[in-house]
């Protein structure tokens, strides 16, 4: 009788060390393809993402909502401006497209904006991202270079954005905190002296808070630190609307300083493909229309400019040089459609 | 008494056996579907990797058609193929090539003239990077207008874009 209990107890002990098996090798095949569905629709949603966003930076300016994802598309340059989306754990890089967004898209619906950035030519598409969880408050001073800034970005941001105006520098420290994800201050071209980014409200001391003060070649990034109300600030070179726009959109100094150094690389390529091809028309019409004079000195200005770039505040100093070198080549062309020959670009 | 609970124990044991055949049967089974959901999900990536490269191709600043500063969509100038062509097939300015892996990555693009015919043929390879070891290649035609600046004349071409899967 005891013998059989034994038996009884052994076969029993099989039975749940068999069950446990079982269900151990069900739950690590549930753990193993939960965690494989999402990384696959990590990366179909990447993939998809980056196809609209591909789409939407060749619609020149075109504002179009994009849908977001649950969690949101996190947007991220690093030092060495390897930039990325990313959803989930999937990262994407941006490769070749020129995009500035905020840090975090999540909640709502985006908008994604594309504009073209010309000097004079067509040198590239620039793709902003935004969207209404974003405050922005563009200040400026009225009857001053500021208000003519004011005008020309009011009448080019698309519709759907969160944006407050505010006709006085002095009125910030009065804002309330509105409850926004994220709020940025768009000083145009505001006296940095005026500018009392410390003197926020306390409610935007645990919150996302960055500004920028565009001036006339460069741009002053404030950027929070975490926790505090204390600003740090750095210097940008600009030139173009299209760059104006971007250091609104950039999530910061740095995302901003990677697309404009792309930007940079990118005219520097359009130029020799246009001088070359400016050089050809004039040796092909030498004898036919000898009224059509290319002088091309500009682009050597342009192209050796462009190829120096860097990030810092000295190079603004030669963005003076490079908007006279597009203005004469404009000019240029300009002279070249009166006398119908082939335009330079 | 011995020898029954021996058979019960074989019986468990044959019943497990075959309870863990069926279920590698049934894995192997719904892994081989995986694996053919997840062939048709990365040939669909493929594709839509190979119309990004399409899509730039086409809307390149760099070829674009511009009068008085407003581009032509669907048009490439044919001084400006003939320039980007140059400079892509210089041996000696090896970065500008390299910064155009990024736009195009592993692909072959060739831009044609189709219409009119002309004894000397405007064939042009923009960009070909084909890598040692590829998957699949996936072939696209899109058909544009060349233009001509010195002439100033349109013509029709098309715009062979190869992209390479590895």
């Amino acid at each position: 009788m005891k013998k059989r209990g034994l038996e009884m107890q052994a076969h029993w002990i099989f039975i749940l060390i068999a069950g446990a098996i079982i269900l151990a090798f069900f739950f690590s095949i549930v753990a193993k393809q939960k965690s494989l569905s999402e990384q696959k629709i990590s990366i179909t949603l990447s993939a998809n993402i980056e196809a609209v966003f591909s789409g939407a930076i060749e619609s020149k300016g075109t504002a179009q909502l994009l849908t977001v994802p649950k969690d949101g598309i996190d947007f991220d340059c690093s030092e060495a401006c390897d930039c990325n989306f990313w959803i989930g754990d999937k990262s994407t890089s941006f490769r070749d497209k020129i995009i500035f967004a905020p840090k975090k898209v999540i909640g709502q619906d985006a908008t994604a904006w594309s504009s073209e950035w010309k000097l004079p030519f067509r040198v590239s598409n620039f793709l902003y991202i935004t969207n209404p969880n974003v405050k922005y408050y563009i200040v400026y001073v009225p009857n001053t270079n500021s208000a003519r800034i004011f005008d020309r970005i009011n009448k080019t941001l698309p519709p759907g954005l969160n944006i407050a105006v505010l006709k006085d520098p002095g009125a910030v420290p009065s804002i309330p905190y509105e409850g926004f994800q994220e709020t940025k201050f768009v000083f145009l071209d505001v006296p940095d002296s005026s500018i009392n980014l410390a003197g926020l409200d306390t409610a935007f001391r645990k919150k996302d808070v960055s500004a920028v003060n565009i001036h006339q070649n460069t741009i002053t990034f404030y950027e929070k630190e975490p926790g505090e109300l204390y600003f740090t600030s750095g210097t940008s070179p600009f030139v173009g609307e299209a760059l104006m726009f971007a250091s609104i959109f950039s999530a910061d100094k740095q995302m901003y300083d990677c697309g404009l150094q792309a930007a940079f690389l990118k005219l520097n390529h359009v130029a020799q493909i246009i001088y070359g091809r400016a050089k050809m028309i004039q040796q092909n019409l030498s004898l036919s229309k000898p009224e059509c004079v290319y002088v091309l000195g500009d682009f050597n200005a342009l192209m050796q400019l462009s190829g120096e770039f860097s990030s810092g505040i000295e190079f603004s100093q030669k963005i003076p040089g490079i908007t006279a070198a597009a203005n004469a080549i404009a000019r240029e062309n300009k002279n070249l459609i009166l006398l119908s020959c082939p335009e330079i670009y | 008494m011995r020898h029954k609970a021996q058979i019960k124990m074989f019986e468990t044991m044959a019943v497990l056996v075959i309870f863990f055949f069926l279920l590698v049967g049934g894995a192997a089974f719904y892994f081989q579907i995986q694996k053919s959901s997840m062939q048709r999900e990365i040939d669909k990536q493929q594709q839509l990797i190979a119309f990004q490269v399409v899509q730039k191709a086409l809307f390149l600043p760099e070829l674009d058609c511009s009068f008085v500063s407003i581009q032509k969509d669907n048009c490439f100038d044919k001084l400006k193929v003939k320039q980007l062509s140059l400079l892509l097939n210089d041996p000696e300015n090896e970065d500008f090539f390299i910064d155009y892996f990024n736009v195009f990555g592993f692909a072959d693009i060739k831009v044609t003239q189709i219409y009119p015919r002309v004894n000397q043929t405007f064939v042009y390879t923009l960009y070909k990077n084909i890598p040692d070891d590829y998957s699949s290649i996936i072939s696209t035609q899109s058909p544009v207008l060349l233009f001509d600046a010195v002439e100033n004349r349109y013509d029709f071409g098309i715009v062979e874009v190869d992209v390479y899967a590895e």
